[in-house]
């Protein structure tokens, strides 16, 4: 269902990670990805892990709540995973020869295959615990914030994190609407769930339709309400709650760098 | 006849989220009957006539709509869409035709009916509402706010159920459209006599006008019920749970108090202006 949606689904909570400052969880989230992609040996694999179970066990976030967002990537997963493993060149460890083709897997294809499966977990629960900790509206400040310096080249970044703002702030609402339309047809006996692709999709009509039309008349009436209230775009705006750099966030940086450079020490020199 | 049995709903049973919407519901309606159902907002109106039509399963508990177990595991789906008629809150919403009289015609078309019969429903159901000949023909979007709401109630008088449930259907009206509303409800419970018809309102000089029942429900539950008479001289216990009676039945009450012989079942203007007229001596015509 659209409920199960996990962007923007922030678990409130009053964790160091929830504490610091968006920005720069934006970043150090960027650096722990870029750290992933050049974990390979399996020394660094158990370090980075060390640091991501601290993670999520600082984060004080149910592990529950974590793998809800794995799952709707399950077919990636196995996708990657079955496709490694077949597909690498290597030690044979087992083969089933198929007329003229020979399935086969190998030492390395193994290897890859679950390499490749933990690194795109460990991908998504990274990610996951930022949107997890931080509010959407501190999200789309901190977006805003690390784009401001485009801004000389012309980047609308204010306008760019008031869309998104938006965007997800009518998520919920547009999956409410949808849940109601498509109960209201089915009182009129639409029929949603049988047939072939082309009845689906004609199907689709009577809820699609009312939807567009009650976006955009919350879009209307969206704008109408920003503009009586004299909203007029990022120039010498300011905000009513500043946030800054504390010492958590000096220590945050101290202890990313830290793990970064460890991990990749093992990566490299092993 | 509706008959709900011990039901319970639960929304997102087994998460985090998870709310008991209805608690032990046991409620009986007889065929004909005119039911208002009131309470607050989030008393569970919604979701208990939800429940009626088999849009949502209850958590435990069975509700027989003729005899028929709607809550089943194989319930006839089809059969109890056709049966029982829900039009939401705001149907206007629900639009999406080219014309009005298309969109009359998707439920009796979903239905399978023959494409005469579905023209002779269509013209009825309008006629029906208050719709007239030369508003089928447009765009459902090009029509006023109350003719809007007409032709969503239409869509699914259409479909000709015996059972209809409308979710506060004068929601955001003026005064006038409020007043069609209303009146097409009374004169298709007059028209329908074995048509059960139940209405969602939060205004009690509506319900007092209207209907002939009242379900009061309260955080989950049923609080009481009974002809709109027995409900409405219950005044405390409706103010207790953030309801009211209507205005009328105040000033009456506060009449008697300062010794006016009134009668205490007073809910029109109508009839407290007969009653007044009687003691004052006059011919009551307010
Ligand atoms: N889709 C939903 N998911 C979760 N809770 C809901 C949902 N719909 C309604 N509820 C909750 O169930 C309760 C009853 O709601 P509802 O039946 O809409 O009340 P009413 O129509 O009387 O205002 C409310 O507390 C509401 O918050
Ligand atoms: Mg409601």
């Amino acid at each position: 269902m659209l409920k199960d949606i996990t962007i923007g689904q922030y678990i409130p909570g009053s964790s160091p990670l929830h504490k610091m400052h968006a920005p720069l969880k934006i970043i150090l989230t960027i650096l722990y990805i870029t750290v992933l992609f050049f974990v390979d040996s399996p020394v660094s694999y158990a370090i980075f892990t060390v640091y991501t179970v601290a993670l999520v066990l600082i984060s004080g976030v149910p592990l529950k709540v974590l793998l809800r967002g794995v799952k709707p990537m399950l077919w990636i997963f196995i996708f990657t995973a079955i496709l490694n493993v077949f597909m690498t060149p290597g030690e044979i460890i087992w083969s089933l020869p198929i007329f003229r083709f020979t399935l086969k897997i190998t030492n390395e294809g193994l290897a890859a295959g679950v390499t490749m499966a933990v690194r795109l977990l460990y991908l998504i629960m990274g990610t996951s615990l930022l949107t997890l900790t931080t509010s959407p509206l501190q999200l789309t400040d901190g977006i805003e914030k690390l784009l401001k310096p485009l801004r000389k080249i012309k980047v609308p970044s204010h306008e760019i994190a008031m869309m998104m703002t938006i965007a997800i702030r009518f998520i919920p609402t547009l999956a409410e609407e949808t849940d109601k339309i498509k109960k209201a047809q089915t009182a009129r006996g639409a029929d949603f769930e049988t047939g072939n692709i082309i009845k689906r999709a004609k199907a689709m009509i009577p809820l699609l339709v009312p939807l567009f039309i009650s976006a955009f008349r919350r879009a209307d009436d969206l704008a109408t309400a920003m503009e009586a209230r004299c909203y007029n775009g990022g120039d010498n705006r300011t905000r009513m709650k500043e946030s800054h750099m504390t010492a958590l966030d000096v220590k945050a940086i101290v202890i990313s760098i830290l793990a970064a450079a460890v991990v990749l020490l093992a990566e490299f020199w092993t | 006849m509706i008959k709900a049995e011990n039901v319970n709903y639960i929304y997102q049973k087994g998460t985090p989220f998870e709310r008991q919407a209805l608690f032990d519901i046991n409620l009986e309606i007889a065929d004909g009957s005119l039911v208002a159902l009131i309470g607050h907002t989030g008393s569970g109106k919604s979701t208990l006539i939800q429940l009626f039509n088999a849009l949502v399963k209850p958590t435990s508990g069975r509700i027989l709509v003729d005899g028929i177990d709607v809550t089943a595991q194989k319930a006839d789906l089809r059969l109890i869409r056709r049966m029982v008629g829900l039009v939401f809150q705001y149907p206007e919403h629900q639009l999406f035709e080219e014309t009005v009289y298309k969109d009359i015609a998707f439920g009796p078309t979903n239905m399978g009916l023959s494409e005469k019969e579905i023209d002779e429903r269509v013209r009825k159901s309008a006629a029906l509402v208050g719709l007239k000949e030369k508003h089928l023909e447009r765009s459902p979007f090009d029509l006023s706010g109350g003719q809007k709401r007409r032709a969503a109630i239409a869509g699914v008088l259409a479909m000709e159920p015996k059972v209809l449930i409308l979710d506060e259907p004068t929601a955001g009206l003026d005064p006038k459209g409020r007043d069609d509303i209303l009146n097409t409800i009374k004169r298709l419970h007059e028209e329908n006599s074995d048509m059960i018809i139940i209405f969602v309102s939060h205004s009690m000089e509506d319900v007092a006008k209207t209907a002939e029942r009242v379900i009061v429900m309260n955080e989950g539950r049923i609080e009481t019920e009974g002809s709109v008479a027995e409900v409405f001289t219950q005044a405390e216990r409706l103010q207790r749970i953030g309801l009211n009676v209507p205005q009328i039945t105040l000033l009456t009450d506060k009449l008697r108090n300062a010794g006016f012989n009134l009668p205490e079942e007073i809910y029109t203007v109508k009839y407290a202006a007969k009653a007044i007229a009687a003691l004052v001596g006059g011919d009551g015509n307010a």
